[in-house]
């Protein structure tokens, strides 16, 4: 039991530390420059001039708020089939729903970059239609907002598919069918029976998208233009190409308690069933 | 009354199969066009070939990375489900607050953003006054992939009878002697999957990789990164690409049968069979 | 498999010794003296959460007592872990190893005492035909019924050879006709090997059939231990009389000595004379009578200890009647009238006027003990209680 602990506290908890640190000018990335606490460069970042770095953190969220609202709208559906039309073969067809989530996320984003280049897979085709002049491209197919999203949301369908799933698995099916019985529509059934009953997974789902996306980098690298970068870029930036690490850690400080927050809000409506025994919460 | 009727069913239908269409649309892509005669990946086709595979295994560099990305997978899965093993067991014995408060302390990787967490693993790295290592990428990736190890292996644990290794016990095995004949074979089905959950994140992973990792030394993902910006380089990268697909959608596959293979012949026929895939409890996740 | 095949094994006694087990602040044996006699069917009973399972693993060693002693054949258990102890558990969910055929399964004991194989398939083999099962060798658990795992679970402890072996609730997860079926095997197997059989079960209805001995429990103490007539016939208190069938628990006022036994006042007008139990006892006290025993007279009957009452309700069980009548006491009686012929069911309609007898030597003074909760409502015989976990 201890060394799994230790090992997490040692590779989560003390980088926090440390970025906490930096973020407060206590420590330095830079050997023999002084360091002493200092809240300028949160100053900078919260009310001073880093309001590029703001519009960029309330565009993510933005784009993050919008895709997993989507995300969620259109994988619910998914999840309903395969709990109530696929019944026999449900589990199969999950596994095919999921199996992509399982190859190189970096690829099927270079594929998509592939799709919607401006001579890619899309504009080449509709090229060859003649639906358009040859050499002109969609505008807003490729680094745009609607690249980056089309990625994350393609990305994480299936992901929020399974605790809808899941949820509407371990619902009591009499209960539709005690609906039924005393007259209500199929709607009316799915609305006031089926629905309700199925949103803790729903939470869970807007939950599982909403909290990676937070963070994403990869997608606007690949996808997306100058003005689609996310809050996840301006950290990556500040510890790569142009090093500060203090302001950098501002960033990464704030993102990890945005996260938090997240959490703490949402996760009243989840359930971790972590805590309970086999058979416990049925 | 069935839950849909006709024309539920059949819009449910159609819009399943063509997100499935939809999800696997850039993975057929990518293995036409890894086979396509032409430098840029653009229509119409310009032919069969297989000279970008000869190409790509011959790219010493890409070939390198492929292996090394492999063997850190591997070191990952198999460190971080030994140490999941270790707290699953640790967890068992915890009840209440103890239980809580270890349970999330464990779990913590999920809720911090990777980006997050390689930077702060990259200062830390500092701190220490070592540099970039592929041994620390592998600490980062198993501190990220401890949690998924963890909720495969602690729910398979709990759903053992605990009365079966008292029995064990009761017929004169050791502590150690009940866990190895008793639960360790019980939960083989759970410790393959862990270990393909942990090597498959592990493989893939990029934000810990491209800030731990030195830079003569990339992982295929970040190898992957680079690449794709070098328009020159880009039919090696799909060529392989095209394999890692082909390769880790077999590997789900063999996977899940296996797993079903082996609990039947685990438990003998006609017992029943739980499914891993929805065993997941809903938690808390992040697995970029 | 008999007593004489194993050789310094001990008789199989176990003493309990001031045995006690708290969880935090729940205490769920409370100082515990108990003798298990060597060699006989031995029942711990009672209602959920009583402590039995809890004593009987620590006999077992699966718990550790808090105070007091586990004593086999005289000697301390302390320290001794389950699996040195001359002691084997049958758990209630049997606790088979699903990856193990049957015959794995009751091998498994004897390969960790390094048995050599021509020796472990010999008494492998023997262990299977004493439970009737070794056409079934080959299979794995999940392919056998409940009442054959059962058996393959008893098989699997027996092999082994103990002294005493512990049976926790093992017929909780069948249906009624093979729990009967499997009491009477369990008995009889326990007479065929000869061992100690320590079984906890909360059904008064299979304790009393399959014991030697009873121990009844509740709330972490022995309320009585003695055979399974004495606890019926002579319950110590109100709490055994009503666990065991249905006990007519009765408040009365023991004026004096009257005849053979005391004089007992039931209500203004009625006295009984009652010649079991505590005679001495004056003032206050609780009375039992058992339903076999009240004799239902038709109405206006004459002589001592008769009270009169009305049939409230009828319930008919095949073998006779269980009536319910309301006694001019003020008090609601349970009766039970044997199916002699059949104008019976038709006598003892309800609303029917009647004279209850109760005759002195079945009336049984309990004293004035103070309960702090009343016992548990008595149910009808053949309904089982649900089980629960943490006895």
């Amino acid at each position: 039991m201890l060394p799994p602990l230790l090992f997490v506290v040692i590779l989560v908890l003390v980088p926090i530390v440390f970025i906490a640190l930096y973020s407060v000018g206590l420590r330095s990335n830079i050997p023999g420059s002084p360091t002493s606490f200092s809240l300028a460069d949160w100053r900078d970042f919260l009310t001073g001039g880093g309001g590029a770095f703001r519009g960029r953190f309330v565009y993510s969220i933005k784009i993050t708020l919008f895709v997993s609202v989507v995300t969620t709208i259109a994988a619910y559906p998914l999840a309903y089939f395969l709990s109530f039309v696929a019944r026999r073969h449900r589990y199969a067809l999950l596994l095919l729903l999921l199996a992509p989530f399982f190859t190189s996320y970096l690829l099927r984003v270079i594929a998509w970059q592939i799709i919607l280049n401006n001579n890619g897979v899309v504009n080449s085709l509709l090229w060859a239609l003649h639906l358009r002049p040859r050499g002109s491209a969609v505008s807003w197919l490729i680094y745009s907002n609607f690249s980056v999203a089309l990625v994350l949301f393609y990305t994480w369908v299936p992901f929020v598919a399974l605790p809808i799933f899941v949820v509407l698995e371990n619902m009591d099916h009499r209960l539709t069918e005690a609906a039924s019985d005393l007259g209500a529509s199929r709607s009316a059934t799915f609305w006031k029976v089926t629905f309700p009953l199925s949103l803790p997974g729903v939470v869970a789902g807007f939950v599982f998208v909403l909290i990676p996306t937070t963070g994403e980098f990869i997608a606007p690298l690949l996808v997306g233009g100058p003005n689609n970068q996310l809050f996840g870029n301006s950290i990556q930036a500040f510890f790569g190409d142009s090093p500060d690490w203090n302001y950098g850690s501002v960033l990464a400080l704030t993102l990890i308690v945005v996260v938090l927050v997240m959490m703490v809000v949402f996760g009243r409506f989840l359930n971790t069933d972590l805590r309970a025994g086999p058979g416990a919460g049925r | 009354m069935k839950a849909t009727g006709r024309f539920g069913t059949l819009s449910l239908n159609l819009y399943f199969w063509a997100f499935v269409a939809f999800l696997f649309a850039p993975l057929v892509v990518l293995v036409i066009f890894s086979m396509n005669n032409n430098m840029t990946p653009t229509l119409p086709l310009s032919g069969f070939t297989t000279k970008w595979f000869h190409q790509a295994f011959s790219n010493g560099e890409l070939t390198g990375a492929v292996a090394r990305s492999a063997g850190i997978a591997l070191t990952t899965a198999v460190f971080a489900t030994a140490l999941g093993i270790m707290a699953s067991i640790g967890l068992m014995a915890l009840r209440g607050r103890a239980l809580s408060f270890a349970i999330a302390a464990l779990l913590l990787p999920l809720v911090v953003p990777y980006i997050s967490l390689a930077v702060g693993l990259l200062i830390l790295l500092q701190a220490l006054g070592t540099g970039p290592s592929l041994g620390a990428v592998v600490l980062g990736h198993a501190v990220i992939t401890l949690p998924f190890a963890i909720l495969v292996l602690l729910p398979r644990l709990r759903s053992l009878d605990p009365a079966m290794s008292e029995a064990a016990m009761d017929l004169g095995a050791t502590a150690v002697g009940a866990f190895r004949l008793i639960t360790l074979p019980l939960i083989v089905p759970a410790l393959v999957s862990s270990g393909i959950i942990c090597f498959v994140t592990s493989f893939d992973e990029f934000a810990i990789a491209s800030f731990l990792a030195p830079s003569g030394k990339p992982t295929y993902p970040i190898f992957l990164y680079a690449s794709a910006r070098t328009p020159a380089l880009l039919p090696d990268v799909i060529a392989i690409g095209a394999i890692v697909i082909a390769a880790s959608l077999l590997l789900v596959a063999v996977a899940e049968g296996g797993r079903r293979w082996a609990e039947r012949k685990l438990v003998g026929s006609g017992a029943a069979i739980e499914n891993a895939v929805a065993e997941p409890t809903i938690s808390l996740a992040g697995t970029q | 498999m008999s007593p004489s095949d194993r050789d310094g094994v001990g008789k199989g006694e176990v003493s309990l010794v001031s045995l006690t087990k708290r969880f935090g602040d729940f205490l769920a044996v409370n100082a515990i003296d108990l003798q298990i006699p060597p060699g006989g069917f031995f029942s711990l009973l009672g209602p959920s959460g009583c402590g039995k399972t809890t004593t009987l693993r620590m006999i077992g060693g699966f718990e550790q007592p808090t105070s007091g002693q586990v004593l086999l054949d005289g000697r301390d258990m302390a320290g001794t872990p389950p699996s040195k102890r001359p002691v084997n558990t049958v758990f209630q969910s049997y606790a088979l190893f699903p990856h193990l055929r049957v015959f794995d399964n009751v091998a498994f004991g004897l390969r960790r005492q390094g048995v050599t194989r021509a020796e472990v398939g010999r008494r492998v083999g023997e262990a299977l035909e004493l439970v009737q099962l070794t056409s079934l060798a080959r299979r794995k658990p999940a392919q056998l019924s409940g009442g054959q795992q059962q058996r393959v679970a008893l098989a699997r402890a027996l092999v082994v050879q103990p002294s005493v072996l512990l049976l926790d609730e093992p017929l909780g997860a069948l249906d009624a006709k093979l729990r009967r079926e499997l009491q009477v095997e369990l008995k009889q197997l326990q007479t065929e090997v000869g061992i100690t059989f320590a079984y906890v079960t909360h059904d008064q209805e299979e304790a009393l059939t399959m014991s030697d001995r009873i121990a009844v429990l509740n709330r972490g103490r022995v309320e009585q231990a003695a055979s399974p007539r004495d606890l019926y016939e002579e319950p110590a208190n109100a709490f055994v009389a009503d666990f065991l069938g249905v006990s007519n628990l009765m408040e009365a006022s023991a004026v004096g000595p009257s005849g053979k036994g005391v004089e007992l006042r039931l209500a203004d007008g009625f006295s009984v004379e009652a010649q079991r139990g505590k005679l001495a006892t004056r003032g206050p006290t609780k009375v039992v009578i058992r339903p076999e025993r009240i004799r239902v007279e038709p109405a206006g009957s004459g002589g001592p200890n008769r009270v009169p009452g009305m049939v409230t309700n009828v319930v008919y069980l095949g073998s006779g009647l269980q009536l319910s009548i309301h006694l001019a006491i003020g008090r609601t009686v349970t009766a039970f009238v044997a199916n002699i012929d059949e104008d019976t069911a038709s006598t003892w309609a309800p609303g029917t006027p009647v004279t209850c007898h109760l005759p002195s030597t079945s009336l049984r003074v309990l004293g004035n003990e103070e309960l702090s909760e009343p016992p548990p409502t008595a149910r009808p015989p053949s309904v089982p209680e649900p089980i629960a976990n943490g006895t």
